[in-house]
C-alpha cells in the first residue's frame, strides 16, 4: 500500500522588500496551497504601485476568498513584506514538484492579510515526464501503425492463399466427380456385356471360362462400387446444401426407417437419447448417422444381439459458452477394433477386414469425417477388439456463414 | 399370350453398345416387341418425317414410343425434343428421355420441353431387361396411345 503523496516540506525564502521603513519583524506564515489566508482586500498604498499583473492576481484572489479568519502567527508588521514561499510536493515516484508562491503580507487593524501575487507551479518536472510520455506514446503508436500495416499485408496474403486453396479444392472435387462419372460409362458396358455372355452364351463356355468370367463380373461390380463411393465422397462438398435448422430426431427416424430391414434381420436393439436441433445439411446428417449405425449393425458379434446406444451431451467447454456444441455418441457391443488402426479407419477405402468377411468398400467413415468437417465439427472413435466401439461426433449448434464471393 | 402389337419402339442413341444392350434386353424380356434404331437427332427427325432414305416408310405407322438419348452428335436429344414438339404432325408422339445423365438440369429441361418421362439407363443388364419389359407393358398396355395419324 502506497503512502499518499502528501509529504510537504516547506522552505521559506525571504526576499524582503522593504516597502516602508522600519520593518522590524517578518512573519513566517504557514501556508498550504489551496488555503488562501486572506480575509479582506485592502487598498493600500502598495497597491497604488501595483502592476497590472498584481491587480490580476488580486482579482484571482478575490474570486477565491473563502472568508476565513487568518490562522497562524502574525507578528507585528509595520508595512508589508513580500515573501516567496516555495512548496515542494513529493510525488509517488520520488520526483518532486515545486511551487513558488509570492505573496504580500500585511496587517491592518489586527487582521493579517495575505495577497497572493503570483503562483508558479513548477511544472518543469511534470512537463518533462509528460513530454517523455508523449514521445513514448508517439513512438508506440507509430509502431502500432507499422504492425497494423504488416498484419493487413499478412491478412491480404492469407486471404489470397485461402481463395486459391478454395478454388483448387473445388477443381479437385470437380475432377474427382467428372472422372468418376466418366469412368462409369465404359464400366457399365463391360458389366452389361459380361452379363449378356453369362445369360445367353453360358452353354458355349467351358466351366473354367465360365468361372473366370464370373470373377471378372465380380471385380467389375466392385469397381463400379468404388467409383460410386468416390462420387459420394466428392459430393459431400460439391453437392452440399446450405445449412438450416435440422431436428436430428427426425433425421434418426428416417435413418432407422432406411435401415429397418437390417435392424430386423439382426434383431438389433437401438436406444436413443433425445437429440437436439442444429444448423446442418439434412441429407448429410442422414448419411452420417446411417453410416455410423449401419456400421454398428454390420460389425456385430456373430452370436450376439447388437445393442446400439445413441447418446447426446451438451459440450460446453470453457471458450464455447457462446458457441454451444453437442457430443453425440454411437456405441455398440460389436466386434470392436484395435485402436492402433485409428489412423486408418477414416481413410478412403481402408478396411480392417477382408472382402469375404464384410462387404463394403471402406469409405463410410471417410464420408462421415468429411461431413463432420464440413459442419465444423469433429469425429473420434474408441474401441478394443471384442469390446464394441464408440464413435463420438461433435457438432456445433450453430454455423457461421462466411460470405465468400465465389463459394458455393 | 402376347397380343399382336402393331406398334413399336424407336430408340435414338449414338452409342452402339447401348443399342445392343437394348436389343438384347428386349429379346430377353420376351415381350417380342419390335425395337428400331436411329443414331442421332438428325437421323431421328429424318425418320419421323420420312425424308431421304426413310422415304420408303411413307405409308408405315409412326412409332408408338420414342426412347431419346440426350447427348448425341449432330443434333442432341434436347434439340430433337423441341423439333418434335414444335412439329404439328409429330408433337403427339410419346417421348421418353433415356439417358445416363442424372443432372437435375437435364431432368427439369426435359419435362419443361415436353418429354413424357425421364428414365436413367440401368447400370446392370438385369435391370435393363426388367426396364424393357416394364416400358413395353406401361406404354403399350396400360396407357392409351393416340391413334396413328398416318
Amino acid at each position: 500500500m502506497k503512502t499518499p503523496a502528501t509529504n510537504r516540506s516547506m522552505y521559506v525564502t525571504l526576499s524582503g522588500r522593504k516597502v516602508r521603513s522600519g520593518v522590524a519583524a517578518v512573519s513566517i506564515v504557514v501556508m498550504s496551497i489551496g488555503l488562501i489566508v486572506g480575509v479582506k482586500l485592502l487598498l493600500d498604498p502598495i497597491i497604488g504601485h501595483a502592476s497590472p499583473s498584481l491587480l490580476f492576481s488580486l482579482a484571482i484572489v478575490v474570486s477565491t476568498l473563502v472568508g476565513k479568519r487568518p490562522s497562524g502567527i502574525a507578528a507585528t508588521i509595520l508595512g508589508a513584506v513580500l515573501i516567496e514561499v516555495l512548496f515542494q510536493d513529493s510525488m509517488n515516484d520520488g520526483a518532486t514538484s515545486d511551487a513558488i508562491v509570492r505573496s504580500i503580507l500585511f496587517i491592518v487593524q489586527g487582521i493579517l492579510i495575505v495577497i497572493v501575487v503570483s503562483a508558479r507551479l513548477d511544472f518543469e518536472q511534470q512537463l518533462a515526464i509528460e513530454r517523455g510520455e508523449k514521445e513514448a506514446l508517439k513512438r508506440s503508436s507509430a509502431e502500432l501503425a507499422l504492425r497494423n500495416e504488416e498484419q493487413q499485408r499478412t491478412q491480404t496474403q492469407l486471404n489470397q492463399a485461402n481463395k486459391r486453396l478454395v478454388a483448387s479444392n473445388r477443381d479437385l472435387e470437380e475432377f474427382a466427380m467428372i472422372a468418376s462419372h466418366d469412368l462409369q460409362e465404359p464400366l457399365r458396358k463391360v458389366h452389361g456385356f459380361i452379363d449378356i455372355i453369362l445369360r445367353r452364351h453360358a452353354e458355349s463356355l467351358s466351366d473354367e471360362a465360365h468361372g473366370y468370367i464370373v470373377r471378372i463380373q465380380n471385380a467389375t461390380s466392385r469397381m463400379q462400387g468404388l467409383i460410386d463411393d468416390l462420387l459420394t465422397l466428392s459430393r459431400v462438398n460439391t453437392r452440399a446444401s446450405p445449412f438450416s435448422k435440422i431436428d436430428l430426431n427426425e433425421v434418426m427416424k428416417d435413418v432407422l426407417q432406411d435401415l429397418d430391414s437390417r435392424v430386423k434381420e439382426s434383431d438389433a436393439i437401438i436406444e436413443m437419447d433425445t437429440l437436439p436441433s442444429i444448423a446442418a445439411d439434412r441429407t448429410q446428417m442422414h448419411q452420417l448417422f446411417q453410416n455410423l449405425i449401419g456400421n454398428a449393425i454390420k460389425f456385430r458379434r456373430p452370436d450376439e444381439r447388437p445393442i446400439i446406444r445413441i447418446r447426446c451431451e451438451t459440450n460446453a467447454d470453457s471458450e464455447s459458452m457462446s458457441r454451444p456444441a453437442y457430443r453425440i455418441t454411437v456405441s455398440d457391443n460389436g466386434i470392436g477394433f484395435d485402436e492402433k488402426y485409428l489412423g486408418r479407419i477414416f481413410k478412403v477405402f481402408q478396411r480392417l477386414h477382408g472382402r469375404e468377411a464384410y462387404d463394403g468398400t471402406g469409405i463410410g467413415l471417410s464420408v462421415c469425417q468429411r461431413i463432420v468437417t464440413r459442419h465444423n465439427g469433429a469425429i473420434a472413435a474408441a474401441s478394443a477388439p471384442g469390446a464394441g466401439a464408440t464413435f463420438v461426433v461433435t457438432l456445433p449448434a450453430a454455423q457461421f456463414i462466411h460470405h465468400r464471393g465465389s463459394d458455393d | 399370350m402376347i397380343e399382336e402389337l402393331e406398334t413399336f419402339i424407336l430408340m435414338a442413341d449414338d452409342d452402339s453398345d447401348d443399342r445392343s444392350f437394348a436389343a438384347e434386353a428386349v429379346h430377353e424380356s420376351r415381350t417380342d416387341g419390335r425395337l428400331d434404331f436411329v443414331v442421332d437427332g438428325e437421323d431421328l427427325l429424318s425418320y419421323l418425317r420420312r425424308e431421304g432414305r426413310y422415304g420408303v416408310l411413307r405409308d408405315e405407322p409412326l412409332p408408338g414410343l420414342i426412347l431419346l438419348d440426350l447427348n448425341m452428335p449432330r443434333m442432341d436429344g434436347r434439340e430433337a425434343l423441341d423439333e418434335i414438339r414444335n412439329d404439328p404432325s409429330l408433337r403427339h408422339l410419346p417421348v421418353v428421355i433415356f439417358t445416363t445423365s442424372r443432372a437435375d438440369e437435364d431432368v427439369i429441361y426435359s419435362y419443361q420441353h415436353g418429354a413424357n418421362s425421364y428414365v436413367i439407363k440401368p447400370s446392370s443388364f438385369h435391370e435393363f431387361v426388367q426396364l424393357m419389359r416394364e416400358l413395353g407393358k406401361y406404354w403399350f398396355r396400360v396407357v392409351e396411345l393416340p391413334p396413328s395419324t398416318e
